[in-house]
C-alpha cells in the first residue's frame, strides 16, 4: 500500500497513529524516493531550526539588555500608574498587629490605673467618717457575687491585683465613698458616676473581715 | 527568563521577517508575562504558554500592519500548494553533502531565511510553530481554529514550498508539478490574542 505524501510529513513529526504509521513503515520499506523524501523532510527540518538559531544569534546581547532595561522601567510605570489594589497598611496597623497580642491587656490595667488615679488624685473623693480608714482590699467575694463592674482594687495605694482586662474602663466622674450595710455585713464602697449615666460601685473594704479571709 | 530571550526572539522573527519589530515583540511579551504570570494556570508548560503569547502578539502585529505588507496572514495562497509539484521530487538539499555540514553553511541558512519571507503567513506560521515551538498538530490545530488534517496538510504544503524554495535559491532545478491540492486553500484565521490571554 502507498500513502500519500502527508502522511510522511506527519510520519516524521511523529503524528501518526499506530496503524497509520505501520502502512507507512511498509511503504518506506519498498520506496526508495519516500525514504528519501522523508530524509528531505527532516533535513529541511534541521535547516529551518539551524537558521532561526544562526538569526537569533546576530543580535548581540547588548541589545537584549536594552530590552530588558526597557522591560523593567514599562514595569515600573505599570506599577506606578496602577498601584496594588490592596492599600498598604498604615504604619498604625502594622504596629497594632504586631502588639496585639499584648496591648489589650496592657491597655486594660492601664485604664483601670488610670481610674484609681483619676479618683486620688482628682481629690473627688469624699471619704464618710468610718472606723476603717486603712486601704483595703474589695472582698473576692464582692466581686464574684456583684454583677456590677466591680474589679478589686486598691483604694488609696497602687493595684496590685489582677484585673479583667475586657471590663470597659468607666468613663470618670467624681468618686464618692459611703459607708453601707449588705446584709449581715458592712463595709465601705465607691461609687464613681459615669459620664455617659453609668454608675461605678467598688467595693472597698469589708468594717469586720471574716476570720480567715484573706486580704 | 532570559534564557529564553532568544528562542522568543526567533519565533517573532520568524512571524515579522524584522529585527527591530521582533524586539519588539519580545519586550511585549515579557512584559506580558509578568502582568498575567499570575493567570498562568499551569495547564500548559511555561514554554508553551510563553510562545502562545509570542505568537499572537506577532499575528496582531500583522494584523495592525497588513495594509503595509505585500502579504496579509490570511492571505496565504501564494505558495499555497495551488503550484505545488506533486508525486515525490528532487531532493536539493540531502543531495548536497552531509547533513550536519550543510546546517553549518552560511548559504543554506541565509537560503532557509529567504525561503521563509516568501512563504504565506499561514505557511510560515505552521512551520515556526512546528520548528521552533514544538507544537503538536492538535495544539496547532486548537491556534489555527482548524482541523489536524488541515494542519497536517498546511504543514506538508509548507514544507514543500520551502524545499522548492530553496531549491530555486541554491540553484536546483524543481520538479513540475502534476498536481494540485486545494484544502490549504480555507481562510481559517488564527485564535486571536484575546482568545489566549486572560
Amino acid at each position: 500500500m502507498t500513502g500519500t505524501e502527508e502522511q510522511l510529513s506527519a510520519y516524521i513529526d511523529g503524528e501518526l497513529g499506530p496503524e497509520e504509521r505501520a502502512e507507512v513503515d511498509q511503504w518506506l520499506a519498498r520506496d526508495p524516493q519516500a525514504r528519501a523524501l522523508v530524509a528531505e523532510f527532516g533535513l529541511l527540518r534541521g535547516a529551518v531550526t539551524a537558521g532561526f538559531e544562526a538569526e537569533a544569534a546576530k543580535v548581540p546581547e547588548a541589545r537584549f539588555e536594552q530590552i530588558w532595561d526597557e522591560i523593567d522601567r514599562a514595569l515600573d510605570r505599570e506599577t506606578a500608574v496602577h498601584p496594588s489594589t490592596q492599600p498598604t497598611p498604615s504604619l498604625w496597623s502594622r504596629m497594632l498587629s504586631v502588639l496585639r497580642p499584648v496591648w489589650v491587656p496592657v491597655a486594660a490595667t492601664a485604664a483601670v490605673a488610670a481610674v484609681v488615679v483619676g479618683i486620688v488624685g482628682s481629690g473627688a473623693i469624699t471619704r464618710t467618717n468610718g472606723p476603717a480608714t486603712q486601704p483595703a482590699l474589695a472582698s473576692n467575694e464582692a466581686t464574684s457575687t456583684s454583677s456590677a463592674p466591680v474589679a478589686p482594687v486598691l483604694a488609696d495605694s497602687k493595684p496590685s491585683v489582677e484585673v479583667d482586662p475586657v471590663v470597659p474602663a468607666p468613663a470618670l466622674g467624681e468618686a464618692e465613698i459611703e459607708r453601707i450595710e449588705f446584709g449581715s455585713k458592712a463595709g465601705r464602697i465607691g461609687t464613681i458616676e459615669g459620664k455617659r449615666g453609668t454608675t461605678t460601685v467598688i467595693w472597698i473594704s469589708e468594717d469586720e473581715p471574716p476570720v480567715g479571709r484573706s486580704l | 527568563m532570559q534564557r529564553y530571550q532568544r528562542k522568543v526572539y526567533s519565533v517573532a522573527y520568524g512571524f515579522l521577517r524584522n529585527q527591530e519589530d521582533a524586539l519588539d515583540v519580545v519586550q511585549e511579551s515579557f512584559i506580558k508575562v509578568h502582568r498575567y504570570l499570575a493567570n498562568f494556570e499551569g495547564n500548559s508548560s511555561f514554554y508553551t504558554w510563553l510562545y502562545r503569547i509570542v505568537t499572537n502578539l506577532c499575528i496582531d502585529h500583522i494584523r495592525k500592519n497588513r495594509r503595509h505588507r505585500e502579504l496579509e496572514f490570511d492571505d496565504g495562497l501564494r505558495h499555497d500548494g495551488g503550484d505545488d509539484p506533486g508525486g515525490i521530487v528532487a531532493l536539493p538539499l540531502s543531495s548536497m553533502g552531509d547533513p550536519a555540514q550543510l546546517l553549518q553553511r552560511r548559504e543554506i541558512l541565509d537560503a532557509v531565511q529567504d525561503g521563509l519571507q516568501y512563504l504565506s503567513d499561514k505557511h510560515r506560521a505552521v512551520i515556526i510553530m512546528r520548528e521552533l515551538q514544538g507544537m503538536s498538530y492538535e495544539e496547532m490545530a486548537q491556534e489555527m481554529k482548524c482541523s489536524k488534517g488541515t494542519i497536517m496538510s498546511r504543514l506538508f504544503h509548507a514544507r514543500r514550498n520551502m524545499q522548492r524554495l530553496l531549491t530555486e535559491r541554491l540553484g536546483y532545478v524543481p520538479s513540475p508539478a502534476t498536481d494540485e491540492n486545494s484544502e490549504d486553500r480555507d481562510a481559517e484565521r488564527v485564535a486571536t490574542p484575546q482568545a489566549v490571554l486572560p
